[in-house]
């Protein structure tokens, strides 16, 4: 969902000259509004350095004043100076708390800082002091930014009940409201805006197809091709062809993403979800292929690892699965999952490379104590080595785990037999076939969408 | 017994290390297909070739080995398929029946013998139920069933109808498999069925409209998920040429929901009495186990038989038995779906198997989809090698360009002897290169000199004989039995063999593989050894005769009660 968040539109580039006005209405001096309006023309026409010069000597002119230092700190944010900029806007709060011009660039200054407990409580105090509809944007803007959608929701409405025809305002509340999972008032505001340039934008299109997907209505994928057409930057593609391989639409999701590679340089996101579309459609040897690309072009990538190995291990080629597992926990600070993997092909290998594969799962649990397969496998090994008690152990810890997991209840079955508790035994087999089983080839596809759609990501 | 167990197996052990077997040496074997000049030139019909609307066009035949004429040379029975919309005068696709000329080549005498019926054939199995001396045949449909009985002349005549088994239309009967189940002398019958699509197929829906009616993406014909299962069959031999339907009172039915299709009789729990195994399609497959009243109990689950090692369900097709591993218990093969592997299951002699597909080396190729499944000893080294037939359901997968092909090689692997298989399809022949969209296999002695052949029914296509250019060094033996007391054919036969200090076990077996039959005659391969030093054989009846010193490389008769054995005459 961060990605979501990042594709809020800046609707807030204008706003200093206009709310350094806004703070005309709070009580400087005419002498002090005198010199500031002279300043103006400066940053307007980018002559920084000079308007900065100027603002400095006015502020040794007219001390704790709080236009000018807020003036000063727009300077600085447009120098990309910003703890110079903080600094002058903590000043004009300081001589005029009630600044609303100040709290919104300090605001969203500390908002970009990730001090988002100081952005939000500045955001509030400036919401309730103005009702412009830009200033209201920006607030929306910055208050998605620290996470906390329903103020953003709250401001980017007031902007747009106030301008409704302003695109930029328009999706951002609709993003807004997506991020508060009110789907079908995502929708509706996207309708409200699909005749004007904004309904043009690859942005547009990305959000009415995750939104279409949310609430589960059609056209999702065809939305997210569109966005990938428009912007082929590769967060859109790759996006696009999960949502193709979502709706089983394979072949589509390959083609596309093909096209895509041919188009531009490689990224990890396009190449492992035309891995992810290549294993669906059963082209192992070309999924294979394309993870080892995306391995090759991030190594530090854990999920394109684990896509890689895992698609090696499902396809029967153990040595090479091995291989690729344990060039990945050469890394340092590896994911679980990779270690859990490694166990079940060492085991799958040989049997009689038990010990290797328990190691491998003893890492497991200790980096994710909470993964029902790592206790299955486990047991799997015990129960071989004839340790009914401890493969009973594991079992049973699988499925409280996971009580929809119904392998173990299989392996309990058959172990509660040969001790002879019948009782034990139906009651698991009971309880394992209430479960429904799937098909190994249907297991593999679920935790393609599982382990491979993150390594998209 | 020729030795005690303990030293029995320390002469094992000296046996293997001296040299006979050849496990360890390279494969040097190379099978050729034989079928367009052995006269094997029927195409198989199984709906469209190249758009298949309904399951039905896609799950092909099977085939039989059957001595019909009694001339001591396997003869093949290839089961045919049809299309929807032909009309009476068009030139109608028939099963065939092929005598074999004992030269390597087949006359086809389909119509002489009176077989020349069109229909939607499915499987085929083969015993002499009326216990006459002539081996007669059973062939599912869609639709009707047939029993051909043999009439010694050259001919058959069906009698389904009379003995009860020929069903209704709209059943769709796939596996048989003759089987003395209460051991009262007389064949009983086994038969699964897979989907009920009812008479007129309007209640399937069509390719691609649902969640299993695609394969990867691509519109496929729907099923077998998503429709509904077929029924498991018993029919009681009632004698006088009749069969009654006990598939109630034998507790067969109380196991409902499977879409059944190999059938597999074995005595898994060596207690003499013949247990049944089902391949079942996307569900559970069945273990029945013999009571000893009449009654089967399903142990599938409960043996571990019923899916893989992780109780996953699996899509089994063929299966096949054999003792592998040489421990006197017999174990099971099953092939499955792509992107999946098939299954080994070893009997641990306590009523439960363990899948040791991955030890063995069986589990690495899982692009392709398996049917017909043999355990064949195919370089007569002593261990039963094991061969799967492959191809996918139907030309339309192709569209999702996966790895796993419409047309696929067969696959042969080399028992070594250590509990693992060897893939050595790539070095067994021209035969093993060849494409094809396999569906039933099966295999005999066609020649009666040693080489196994074996017969796979093709979709689409001319059916393949693969046979090898040449004689193995190894020896080996063949036998027929023939009950008195027992069933005529000694179906359920057991017989353990010892040579060069090594024991065989096998059973005399009808149906198995994918709705096929291999020749009724057993075959074991024998190393180095020249002659077999004895031979036990337990007949359904419970007598066991005792034979010793036969001479290898020959096929040889054993009556049941005579204590003695004879080479089998040709006539």
């Amino acid at each position: 969902m961060i990605r979501i968040a990042r594709q809020f539109v800046r609707i807030g580039l204008a706003l200093a000259a206009s709310t350094a006005l806004c703070a005309f209405a709070q009580a400087p001096s005419n002498e002090e509004q005198q010199y500031l309006l002279a300043v103006v023309p400066l940053i307007q026409s980018g002559a920084l350095p000079e308007a900065e010069t100027r603002l400095a000597d006015g502020l040794k002119k007219y001390p704790r004043s709080a236009i000018l230092s807020n003036a000063l700190g727009i300077v600085y944010e447009r120098e990309k100076k910003p703890a110079a900029a903080m600094e002058a806007f903590e000043h004009a709060l300081e001589w005029l708390p009630t600044f609303t011009a100040a709290q919104i660039h300090l605001g969203t200054l500390y908002a970009e800082a990730g001090r988002c407990d100081k952005a939000l409580v500045l955001f509030s105090a400036a919401a309730t002091a103005t009702a412009d509809a830009d200033a209201l944007g920006t607030l929306g803007l910055g208050a998605a930014q620290c996470n906390d959608y329903a103020a953003a929701a709250q401001y980017l409405d007031r902007a747009h009940t106030s301008k409704p025809d302003a695109a930029a305002i328009t999706y951002n509340l609709a993003l807004a409201r997506y991020q508060l999972k009110q789907y079908d008032q995502t929708l509706d505001l996207l309708a409200s805006m699909e005749s004007g340039d904004g309904g043009q934008k690859p942005d547009f299109f990305f959000l009415r197809g995750k939104a279409k997907r949310a609430a589960g209505r059609s056209g999702a994928a065809k939305d997210l091709v569109k966005a990938c057409e428009l912007d082929a930057a590769g967060i859109y593609c790759s996006e696009a062809g999960e949502e193709l391989i979502r709706e089983e639409h394979f072949p589509e999701a390959a083609q596309m993403l093909q096209q895509q590679l041919a188009k531009g340089p490689p990224t990890t996101a396009i190449l492992t979800t035309l891995g992810l579309a290549e294993f669906r459609l059963g082209r192992y040897r070309d999924s294979a292929a394309s993870y080892q690309r995306a391995v090759e072009l991030d190594k530090s990538n854990d999920a394109a690892w684990e896509g890689l190995v895992f698609l090696r291990y499902m396809t029967g080629d153990l040595e090479a699965a091995k291989d690729s597992a344990d060039r990945a926990l050469a890394r340092p600070d590896v994911d679980f999952y990779l270690y859990y993997l490694q166990a079940l092909v060492i085991y799958r290998l040989s049997r009689n490379s038990a010990d290797a594969a328990l190691a491998s799962l003893k890492q497991a649990m200790a980096k994710n104590p909470g993964f029902a397969p790592t206790y299955y496998l486990r047991g799997k090994i015990k129960m071989d080595r004839n340790d009914l008690a401890g493969a009973l152990n594991d079992f049973e810890r699988a499925t409280r785990l996971d009580a929809k997991y119904a392998l173990p209840l299989y392996k309990m079955a058959q172990i509660y037999r040969r001790l002879g508790r019948q009782s034990d035994a139906e009651n698991a087999a009971q309880r394992f076939e209430a479960l429904g089983a799937m098909r190994e080839e249907e297991v593999l596809s679920r935790q393609t969408q599982d382990v491979l759609m993150p390594a998209a990501k | 017994m020729p030795f005690a167990a303990g030293l029995g197996a320390i002469l094992l052990a000296s046996a293997a290390l001296a040299g006979l077997t050849e496990t360890g040496t390279r494969f040097s074997l190379s099978f050729v297909n034989i079928a367009r000049r052995a006269g094997l030139t029927m195409v198989d019909v199984c709906g469209s070739e190249t758009h298949k609307k309904y399951i039905l066009e896609m799950n092909g035949s099977g085939l039989a080995f059957i001595d019909y004429n009694r001339d001591g040379f396997p003869d093949l029975f290839v089961v045919n398929g049809t299309q929807f919309g032909l009309k009476a005068g068009n030139d109608l696709p028939t099963s065939h029946l092929y005598r074999n000329n004992r030269d390597g080549t087949f006359t086809d005498v389909t119509r002489a013998a009176g077989m020349t019926y069109t229909g939607w054939g499915q499987g085929a199995c083969v015993g002499d139920f009326d216990n006459d001396g002539w081996d007669d045949l059973f062939v599912t449909y869609y639709g009707r069933n047939r029993l051909y009985h043999n009439n010694g002349d050259g001919t058959f005549t069906d009698v389904a109808g009379q003995a009860g088994l020929a069903g209704a239309e709209g059943r769709w009967n796939s596996g048989c498999a003759f089987v003395d189940y209460d051991r009262d002398g007389k064949l009983d019958l086994f038969m699964t069925n897979y989907v009920d699509l009812g008479a007129d197929l309007s209640g399937t829906p069509a390719p691609g409209s649902g969640e299993f009616c695609q394969y990867k993406g691509v519109p496929i014909a729907c099923g077998p998920r998503g429709l509904k299962p077929g029924l498991n069959y018993l029919f009681h031999n009632e004698g006088g040429g009749r069969f009654r339907d006990v598939s109630v009172t034998s507790g067969i039915r109380q196991t409902e929901g499977h879409y059944g299709l190999g059938v597999l009789t074995l005595d898994y729990d060596n207690d003499g009495w013949p247990d049944i195994y089902v391949a079942d399609d996307s569900t559970a497959s069945i273990l029945y186990h013999n009571q000893h009243n009449g009654t089967f109990r399903d142990v599938g689950f409960a043996s571990g038989t019923a899916f893989n090692d992780d109780g996953e369900p699996q899509a089994g097709m063929g299966v096949a038995a054999a003792d592998y591993n040489h421990d006197g218990w017999l174990d099971i093969v099953k092939t499955n779906f792509s992107d999946d592997s098939p299954n080994l299951y070893r009997n641990n002699g306590n009523g439960s198997f363990g899948d040791r597909v991955f030890e063995a080396g069986l589990g690495r190729i899982r692009s392709y989809l398996g049917w017909g499944v043999l355990f064949v000893d195919v370089d007569n080294d002593g261990w039963p090698d094991i061969l799967s037939v492959n191809g996918h359901l139907s030309p339309e997968i192709e569209a999702a360009g996966s790895d796993s092909r419409f047309k696929q090689k067969k696959l042969l692997y080399r028992n070594l002897g250590n509990g693992r298989f060897d893939d050595v399809s790539s070095e067994a022949g021209p035969a093993f290169a060849e494409l094809h969209s396999s569906r039933g296999a099966a295999s005999a002695d066609l020649l009666n000199d040693g080489r196994m052949a074996i017969a796979v029914n093709e979709l689409s296509e001319m059916p393949s004989l693969l046979m090898l250019d040449e004689q193995t060094r190894n020896h080996w033996i063949g036998i027929r039995t023939v009950g008195t007391k027992s069933n005529r054919d000694g179906i359920g036969a057991r017989i353990e063999i010892w040579a060069a200090g090594i024991k065989q076990m096998e059973e005399v077996r009808s149906g198995g593989s994918y709705l096929s039959q291999n020749d009724l005659r057993m075959h074991f391969g024998l190393g180095a050894a020249r002659k077999v030093d004895e031979m036990h054989v337990t007949w359904p009846s419970g007598r066991a005769d005792v034979l010793k010193d036969i001479p290898a490389d020959q096929q040889i008769v054993v009556e049941e009660g005579a204590d003695a054995w004879k080479p089998q005459r040709s006539k």
